[in-house]
């Protein structure tokens, strides 16, 4: 034997055979019984039908809303790919699609469209959020998707209000449940209304926006931008500087027309945080908004212990206002 | 009895202990016999599906068995103070720890712990659950070549992480 051999041998937690149970055994005949086999074409027809429902609900999602519940897609339609949720069911292709080409054409134009509007300098900003993040402990790995609806003060302090509305799975889709509410201090880091709108000013306010410094630079630029359309309603000036900012990226990639999770079609942008992640970003192509944000694991590096292709983190923006 | 529960229960005795071992190895000791039951209970109703190789069957109800224990994890989430690291202090039964055994083995079960799921799980298969490299890999769901890799990965990986935390090789 090896030393490692040797070494896990005397740390073995549960080295001594066990009797069997008879207890157990004497249970599991009298209760449960085998079950049939199903023949072949039946296993085959059903996986076409469910395949092809898996398909549809994901597809038809947006205005499919009863009872006044918000739902979003439970898988992403990844450039022609169905991808699945870390620790869900769902479809997770061999393969992705990769990174297409440039995406300086496509965020400039962007940047163009994006429409300069005036800032407001009090009332509130209300956001409306889906937001589903992968959690890790020692007891494994889950998500937690949740509808939040936040109203947070233009001026960047005072209190936040937080809505949360837990979503849970429903035949392809993630339907919203009932909702708590809370009210906490806000002092924010990014106020919307006082960011630069010089590129390199607007790159050196959020790379300072407090996102871990090892990860690559265009995983943090896009981090506190999401963590600013979180927190308040970005203006058109802002968002064209953004997306100009975002253009000399270079391992920022087009991926054309793609749908989010709420069925809105827009101009996807990707990119690859090394090789086991990649972050996915959807824009209004009309407007310049971001509209969603996917982060998918590409390969499981250690400790998730989830299988990939999945998505561990998404975020789709439903809604932006401002209230006097 | 009928036949199929002749065959259910030969199944059962030849594998019950390596099966709570399995689970005892990766989640609480305590609920290693929940896990076991749900586990033997679902191979009794997938019965039709088990291979009629003793070899394979081992790896059939390992393959069940690893399904229940991560439903297991999902599920105790607010017994976070029995993890791993606690799981790690406790010495076999009936044998008091002295505190050079106790220190040798949190930091093996640290250096174990540091090292990637899917090496710290390869080491697990083959070292504890005395599985071959096929076997191994019909467990963790990849090719025989990928577990090949990353047991020799893992080794390498385990003996740095040893070394880094200054315990000697083979002790």
């Amino acid at each position: 034997m090896d030393d490692v051999g040797a070494l896990m041998a005397a740390h073995d937690p549960a080295p001594a055979e066990l009797r069997p149970d008879e207890l157990l055994l004497a249970e599991i005949l009298a209760t449960a019984r085998p079950r049939r086999p199903v023949p072949r074409w039946r296993m085959g027809v059903g996986a076409v039908l469910a395949t092809g429902l898996v398909i549809v609900a994901a597809n038809a999602v947006p205005s499919q809303e009863s009872d006044g519940a918000l739902t979003v897609a439970a898988t992403l339609d990844y450039a022609g790919s169905a991808v699945a949720l870390c620790g869900e069911p769902g479809p997770r292709p061999s393969r992705l699609p990769g990174p297409g080409g440039s995406a300086r054409p496509g965020l400039l134009a962007l940047a163009g469209r994006a429409v300069a509007t005036p800032l407001p300098a009090t009332g509130s900003n209300l956001i409306t959020v889906v937001q589903s993040r992968l959690l890790t402990d020692d007891g494994g790995s889950r998500m937690r998707t949740s509808l939040v609806r936040l109203r947070t003060p233009v001026s960047g302090q005072g209190v936040r209000q937080r809505t949360e509305f837990p979503m849970n799975g429903q035949g392809g889709l993630l339907v919203q449940g009932q909702g708590r509410a809370e009210a906490t201090p806000y002092q924010s880091g990014l106020v919307a209304g006082r960011l630069p709108t010089r590129a390199g000013a607007l790159r050196t306010r959020l790379l300072g926006a407090g996102q871990a410094r090892g990860r690559p630079e265009t995983a943090r630029l896009v981090g506190a931008v999401v963590e600013l359309n979180e927190n308040e309603v970005v203006g058109g000036r802002v968002a064209g500087a953004i997306w100009r900012l975002l253009a000399g990226r270079a391992d920022l990639r087009a991926l054309g027309r793609v749908t989010d999770r709420r069925g809105r079609a827009g101009q996807g942008f990707a990119f690859d945080a090394g090789e086991s992640e990649r972050w996915v970003l959807v824009a209004d192509a009309a407007t310049g908004a971001l509209l969603s944000v996917e982060r998918v694991v590409l390969a499981d590096t250690g400790g998730l212990e989830v299988t990939p292709p999945c998505v561990r983190d998404f975020w789709v923006f439903v809604a932006r206002e401002w209230r006097p | 009895m009928t036949e199929e529960d002749e065959r259910f229960a030969a199944i059962y005795h030849r594998n019950y202990s390596c099966v709570v071992r399995y689970a005892s190895r990766r989640i609480d000791p305590d609920v290693a016999g929940d896990v076991a039951a749900r586990t033997f209970a679902d191979a009794y109703r997938r019965l039709a599906q088990a291979p009629g190789d003793e070899s394979a069957e081992r790896v059939w109800l390992l393959g069940i068995a690893r399904g229940h224990v991560s439903n297991e994890r999902r599920g105790r989430r607010r017994r976070r103070a029995l993890d791993e690291r606690v799981m790690a202090w406790r010495a076999p039964a009936g044998v008091p720890p002295v505190d050079g055994e106790v220190i040798t083995r949190l930091a093996f079960h640290q250096a174990l712990g540091r090292l990637p799921g899917n090496d710290r799980e390869a080491l697990r298969l083959f070292y504890w659950e005395g599985l071959s490299v096929e076997e191994a890999a019909g467990v963790a769901g990849c090719r025989a070549g990928t577990m090949a890799t990353r047991l020799s990965r893992a080794r390498t990986r385990l003996r740095e992480q040893l070394r880094a935390s200054g315990f000697g090789e083979g002790g």
